[in-house]
């Protein structure tokens, strides 16, 4: 046998998982190749970590306490029954979550269609519609014109100014 | 009582104790039970330090096996039935604390580069428990599906036809986990005590 086929039975030899047929022929490699040796040897080190550690006592009475547990419909104490208490809750939460999420998404779509619908800008230039406030600046840039236009005539000069408390428009008619 | 009819079970058979579990004689669960709690006991240690965890993990591991006894193939072996039970009650419990959460072998950062440097034997100064605290402490750090293919072959002494049987895996993928688990321990213990390394 060549050291490529060996070496990945290494391990299998060590475990004792070869065959004697497959075992045989490693272990013949081994005694002449001193390459493939110290690769076995590597690992039996390696396996010199995991030393048998002391048995753990076992609690007195544990074989009659479980049993009996067991008899009497006891399940443990890891295992199922408040862990599904648990997940229940828990899926409870998750599924009002869930369901907070699809209304708002909702309702975010309605908005987002009305604003689409009702406040998109006409035409394809885009800019503000000032139509309206641009009549309403011309009629009150008029009004203040007239005003000035009539302030000498009412108000003369060292009087106090009781028209600032009347209306814009007040004086228009006189 | 129980006490002296479970000193009259021992020599009856695992399959036979099952049964009679199933009819409802409490005594022979309680045998079965005593049968095996020491290896049960041995087995969830590897993976917890702490006594009171391994105590529960261990009742637990007894409890699920009679709730599923009805299931148990009675032509299969119950200690590797029971192991199995261990094993995934165990894991099931750091999955659930978000301990150690199961990698893939394919995790490049798992498998990573071969050590360069094989392992030396530990000093023959270091007593075996503190052997065993540092090889504990290194398979903590271990992805679970490495660290389980070692505790049962390297510790429990398990055959790879077993261990394939008790995690349902083939023994091919036994063995490229245990290569892999192997080499990262290894790697795990050199980083930590450099001093164990030798040029191969």
């Amino acid at each position: 046998m060549k050291c490529e086929a060996v070496k990945p039975l290494v391990a299998g030899y060590l475990d004792n998982e070869l065959s004697e047929s497959q075992a045989a022929p490693v272990r013949q490699h081994l005694l002449d190749c001193a390459g493939c040796r110290n690769e076995m040897q590597s690992q039996t080190a390696q396996k010199s970590w995991f030393v048998p550690t002391e048995p753990i006592a076992v609690p007195d009475g544990f074989a009659t306490r479980v049993s009996r547990r067991a008899f009497a419909g006891d399940k443990g104490l890891l295992v199922p029954a408040p862990r599904q208490e648990v997940q229940r809750g828990e899926a409870r939460i998750l599924q009002f979550v869930i369901q907070m999420t699809a209304v708002a998404a909702v309702v975010l779509l309605i908005l987002a269609l009305g604003m689409k619908f009702n406040a998109h800008p006409e035409g394809s230039e885009l800019r503000a519609d000032s139509s309206d406030l641009r009549e309403a600046l011309e009629v009150m840039e008029r009004l203040n014109r007239e005003e000035q236009f009539q302030l000498p005539q009412d108000n003369p000069p060292g009087a106090s100014q009781p028209e600032a408390t009347q209306p814009v428009g007040s004086g228009v008619g006189k | 009582m129980a006490l002296r009819l479970m000193k009259s079970l021992p020599e009856i058979e695992d399959q036979e104790l099952v049964a009679r579990t199933l009819d409802g004689d409490r005594d022979a669960f309680g045998v079965l039970v005593e049968r095996y709690q020491d290896r049960v006991f041995g087995l969830v240690r590897h993976y917890t330090r702490n006594p009171v965890e391994v105590e529960d993990i261990v009742q637990d591991t007894f409890l699920k096996a009679f709730t599923r006894l009805s299931s148990f193939q009675r032509q299969g072996s119950f200690h590797n039935w029971v192991y199995r039970i261990a094993v995934n009650t165990t894991l099931d419990l750091f999955k659930r604390q978000g301990r150690n959460p199961v990698q893939t072998v394919e995790d490049p950062e798992v498998i990573g580069a071969p050590p360069t440097r094989s392992l030396m034997r530990p000093d023959a100064q270091l007593k075996e428990r503190e052997i065993a605290e540092v090889t504990h402490k290194v398979l903590a750090e271990l992805p679970e599906i490495f660290r389980t293919v070692l505790i049962l072959r390297e510790f429990e002494q398990q055959a790879y036809q077993d261990i394939a049987d008790l995690l349902g895996i083939s023994i091919g993928t036994v063995e490229s986990r245990l290569f892999r688990a192997r080499a990262k321990f290894k790697e795990l213990i050199l980083q930590r005590y450099p001093e164990y390394g030798q040029v191969e």
